[in-house]
Parts: C-alpha cells; structure tokens; sequence
C-alpha cells in the first residue's frame, strides 16, 4: 500500500448525511493519516456509498452508469446482495483504517487506468440487482448546503451505522467512536438544577422592576427580537423549514452552525461568554444567515462543541430572560403547556417541574395564578415560561374556553402528600 | 401494612435494572441469568424475575422500586407487581428497531394501572442512537391521550433518573413542595 501519497486521494461521499459525510472526513484524516480527503463530485477519483442508507443500491447504480472508469467503494454490514463488477468494492464494516486505505489505493489505480485485482479483503458476492436495464443518470444527493442530506427517517434498519460498527480494539478506530456521537459531551450532559438561591447568580437579575411585583408585570416583559435569542429562533426555523444547513452570523459573535437533521448546533463558545451575549441588544445590520459551505462543515472537528439545538435555545432563553417573560406572551391571558420539556438536557429552574406538572394537569392559567396556586415567586414562572416559549412548548390558549374547562387536580389526602413529598426530598438531597 | 412502590418497565436492555440502581439506597437485588434466547444478542445476562430496590424516606418509610422482567412471557407478573404501586417509570431503548412499537405495547399492557397512578417515559441509549427525538414519542404518545413527562435518560446518571420520578411525582400533585 502507498503510504504518503503526494497527492491527496479525492473522494466524493455519495448519498450520507450531515453526521456521516463529516464522520467519513475526520476517519480520512485521522485515522487514514490524510490518506484521501473529501472531495466534490467533479474532482474525485473514488466514490464513496455506505448501504447503511436505504437508497445506497440506487446511488451505486447512478454512479457506475454516470461514470463508468470511476471506481466505487460501497461499505456495507451484509453478505448478499452485491454486485459484481470490476470497478465496485465492497468493504465490510467495521472498517479498519488499513483496510480503507488499501481499498481507496486500489480504487484510485482503477480510476487511473491502472486496475488490479482487488484487495483480499472483498469477500465473494452475490449479485441481486440487475444492471440489464441502464439506469439514467440523476442528481446525486450530497450533504452540502443548498440540498438537504438523508433524513434520519431514511435510516430504518437495524443495522447500525458505521461509527457503530467500528472495531474497538483498534486504536484508530477508538479515535472515530470518540469523535461521533458519545463525544458530543455537551450534548449528553445532564440538567443542572438551579435552586432558589442560586437564580440570581445563574440567572441574573433586571435593574430598576421588582418582577415579583403583579403591578409591575407589564415592565417584566422583554422582546427576544432585539436580542440574541431572536435571531437565533429565526435561524432555527429557517433551517428546519427547508432542512439547509445555516450559519447564524453576527458581527460581534462568533458564527453559530445549524445542523436540521440532527437538531443540532455548533458553536466556538463557552457558556460564560453566551451568557454575556444573550444580553446584549442586537440591530438587524449586525446579523446575517447564510448557507454553510462543505469546507465549514469538516471545520467542525470538535464535536465536544456540538449541542442540542433545544437544550442551546433553552439556556440561551434563561439568560436573555433573567427572570423576565416574552411579550410574545399575554401576561393577562392564561398559556397552556403542550408537553412536558425534556428537563434531563436542560437547565431546570426553581419550580419547573411544578409549573409543567400545573400545566399539564389542570390545564392553561396566566402567570399569576400559577405563582398563586403554587405560591412561588414570579419571576420563576417568567423565566420558565420564557425558555418553553422559545421551544414552542408554551403557547397562549387561545380559546375562551381553554381557560374555563379545567380537569380538578386530584385532591391528595395528606398521608400520600407527606409520603409524595417525602420521595422528592429524598430525590433532591434534602 | 401497605407497601409503597415505584414500578419500573420497558423492553430488555433498557436499563431498568441500572436506573433503579441508580437511586436505590441498597445495591438493587437481581435476578438475572444468562441470556439464552433473543436476549442474548442485546446484552449478555437479562433479568428474568424482577429487580428490587429501595429508598429509605425517613421516619421509617420506605419505597420500594421493582422491576419488571423485560421479556413478554412474564407478562402474567406485572398485575402481581403493580399492585399497590404508586406510579410507573416506563423505560424505552433508542436504538431498538422500533421504539414505539415497544411503547404502545407497554403502554397498553398497563393502561389500568397509569389511569389509576401515574406514569414518566425515560427513553434510553440516545447517545448511541439519535434517529428519534423526544418529540417523535410526543408525536407516538397522542393516539392514547397521554401527555406524561418523556426525558432523554442516562440510566446510570443519578440526577437523570431523579429528575424522572421526580416528574412523576408533580404528575402525581404539582402542589407537593
């Protein structure tokens, strides 16, 4: 095998999405040591197609009638159903680096007018699709940012993708399930739960109205348009409208990445430095969405990173909030809960699972009379309304009758409350 | 003298035994055995009784967590399991063909008792597998009129299974303190 080519293999990656395009990049560059690196369709030498995706057999077509001197390198979990040609190579995952770097030198002398037999490791086939009737060639669907990638819809077999199957033992091939999805650590981290004296610590606090205070509500409201968090929603919805990866651009920030069909975000930041952000009040010249190019997608190697596009919003809501509510919303007006947020991922403030559990179970009230009937403060019910409005999950009810037709709480005789009670203490420590 | 519990359900491999585990004052008891039949492809012993745990509330209280085997043949010791229970932690695993499909059958299986009780979905494994989102159980949960608490769970992380029973509980009377 040639080991340190001076010119950089191109590979075009047919067919994968976002996650697995990027995941193919950095096992090219890491593992393979740069062996090949990820290329447009119009320069490469070898392509790339992982029937871990439903339409991988179509794609295969598509590429051999489209390019017949090019070579293809299919990665694949099954035994059956390959085809047999001289200029397809099947490549059983795990995939080990060696393995792949010798598949893509033989593909490469292939491509170049050089074929040879294939490597050892490409186990005897059976062929299954025909390509008696030639297919036409089409579009192929590649993971840039003016055409969506494959769906996570489109993967419903069991067979995992390849990040999965990566051998352990190996120590490259530890390096690429590090850097997939259990190395997102930002993504899989755990709520953190802010008790009551700590909220103005972590939360901050607004100068100059008691948001306590019922008469002073109509000051306790903020418009998330003049702020970070404003965009950050349009950008959101953007993106998850026509599934385009988007970057947020801000002329005093650094560039936020939406990934739509992973329903994540990257970002270069630490939260102490969001926090600062998400107070700052923000003019439309400042901002700008743009589509991300392939170049800015391999960019992305720190997938410690890379968060949960909710969990983001949320935390970003908190701080622009600081205990304030959004005058999207009705103070006066009762608002309904659609579904319990995902609080494991989230940062859960005082009361809010009280406030769900409110909700949820009597049905739609105005912020004031949550804090009555739970006797809190209200500025526990701003901000958590705040961060479920940002997600969409609190709305205004919008009908009269939201408000009137309430179920009645079950009335708990006091020997289960002390008992229910004494489990969440229990649970919180106390 | 009543026994207060907290059930635990869900498919094999969901981590019932290690979420309950995960808050039990005593290592959890198990009964597990060596995987012999379809099991054995998800992990290497399964339990084939039920899991038992406890957490010690103070003035001499005590819950009781079980779990129930993940296999449907033991089926006929859920109605044994749940009596007296005071609501159920429905664990469901990611990266399971069809998750939902899992769902709908223990949702159905012990509809009786979460119309009588309470329930929290804990859906497990979305970091090795995240085809499906909380919001695609939302969407699954609607056909049976249900909005219960669904988070994302780390079985082993204490905090994330605190954090489910403890939606339980506000499920239960969001007035508790």
């Amino acid at each position: 095998m040639k080991k340190g080519r001076k010119d950089v293999l191109g590979v075009c990656v047919l067919g994968m999405d976002d996650r697995s395009y990027r995941l193919i990049s950095l096992f090219l560059k890491g593992p393979c040591e740069g062996f090949a690196q990820v290329v447009d369709d119009d320069i490469a030498s070898v392509d790339l197609i992982d029937t871990h995706f439903s339409y991988s057999e179509k794609l295969i077509e598509t590429s051999l009638s489209r390019i017949p001197q090019r070579s293809v390198i299919v990665l694949t979990t099954k035994k059956t159903e390959r085809l047999v040609k001289d200029n397809v190579l099947y490549l059983d995952k795990p995939i080990k680096a060696e393995q792949m770097m010798e598949a893509l030198d033989w593909a490469n002398d292939y491509s170049k007018g050089r074929p040879r037999p294939k490597p050892f490791f490409d186990t005897p086939t059976v062929h299954t699709f025909s390509p008696a009737t030639p297919a036409r060639p089409q579009s192929i669907s590649k993971p840039d940012a003016s055409q969506p990638a494959a769906l996570p819809q489109a993967i419903q077999t069991e067979v995992a993708p390849p990040y999965l199957n990566v051998k352990t033992h190996e120590r490259e091939q530890q390096k690429l399930i590090d850097l997939d999805e259990q190395h997102k650590k930002a993504k899989y981290r755990s709520a953190i739960n802010i008790e009551e004296h700590k909220f103005d610590d972590f939360i901050g606090t607004v100068p100059d109205v008691n948001l306590n205070d019922s008469t002073q509500r109509y000051q306790a409201a903020y418009v998330t348009k003049n702020y970070y968090q404003g965009y950050v929603q349009f950008a959101y919805q953007s993106s998850l409208s026509n599934g385009h990866t988007l970057q947020l651009n801000c002329t005093i920030w650094k560039p936020l990445i939406i990934l739509p069909h992973a329903k994540e975000i990257w970002l270069d930041a630490d939260d102490t430095l969001l926090k600062e952000m998400a107070n700052v009040w923000l003019d439309s010249h400042d901002m700008s969405i743009t589509p991300v190019q392939k170049d800015s997608l391999q960019k992305i190697i720190h997938l410690e990173k890379v968060q949960e596009m909710n969990a983001f919003l949320w935390k970003l809501a908190l701080w622009t909030s600081k205990g304030r509510y959004p005058k999207a919303l009705d103070v006066d007006n009762a608002v309904a809960l659609k579904h319990w947020p995902d609080f494991t991922r989230y940062i859960v403030t005082p009361h809010a699972l009280r406030i769900s559990g409110l909700l949820l179970g009597r049905g739609p009230e105005t912020m004031l009379e949550i804090a009555v009937l739970l006797n809190i403060e209200l500025r526990y019910v701003y901000v958590f309304l705040s961060a479920t409005h940002a997600l969409g999950i609190a709305v205004q009810a919008k009908r009269q009758v939201d408000t009137i037709i309430k179920t009645t709480l079950p009335s708990t005789p006091p020997a289960k409350k002390g008992l229910l009670n004494s489990i969440i203490s229990k649970l919180r420590g106390r | 003298m009543i026994q207060h519990k907290i059930i635990f359900t869900g498919p094999v491999g969901a981590g019932k035994t290690t979420a309950i585990g995960s808050i039990s004052d005593t290592p959890p008891i198990k009964t597990d055995a060596a995987a012999s039949d379809m099991t054995k492809n998800k992990k290497s012993t399964t339990t084939v009784a039920m899991d038992y745990g406890i957490m010690d509330i103070g003035g001499g209280e005590k819950i009781h967590l079980y779990g129930t085997p993940g296999q449907e043949r033991f089926d006929f010791m859920w109605d044994i399991l749940v009596t007296g229970g005071i609501g159920l932690i429905l664990l469901l695993d990611n990266t399971r063909a069809d998750p939902f499909q899992d769902m709908r059958f223990f949702l159905q299986s012990f509809r009786k008792f979460i119309d009588k009780t309470g329930l929290a979905i804990g859906v497990t494994q979305m970091d090795l597998n995240n085809r499906y989102c909380i919001d695609d159980y939302h969407i699954h949960l609607k056909p049976f009129n249900l909005n219960p608490p669904v988070f994302s769970v780390d079985a082993r992380e204490k905090r994330d299974v605190s954090l489910l029973v403890q939606s339980l509980m506000y499920t239960l009377d969001p007035g508790l303190s």
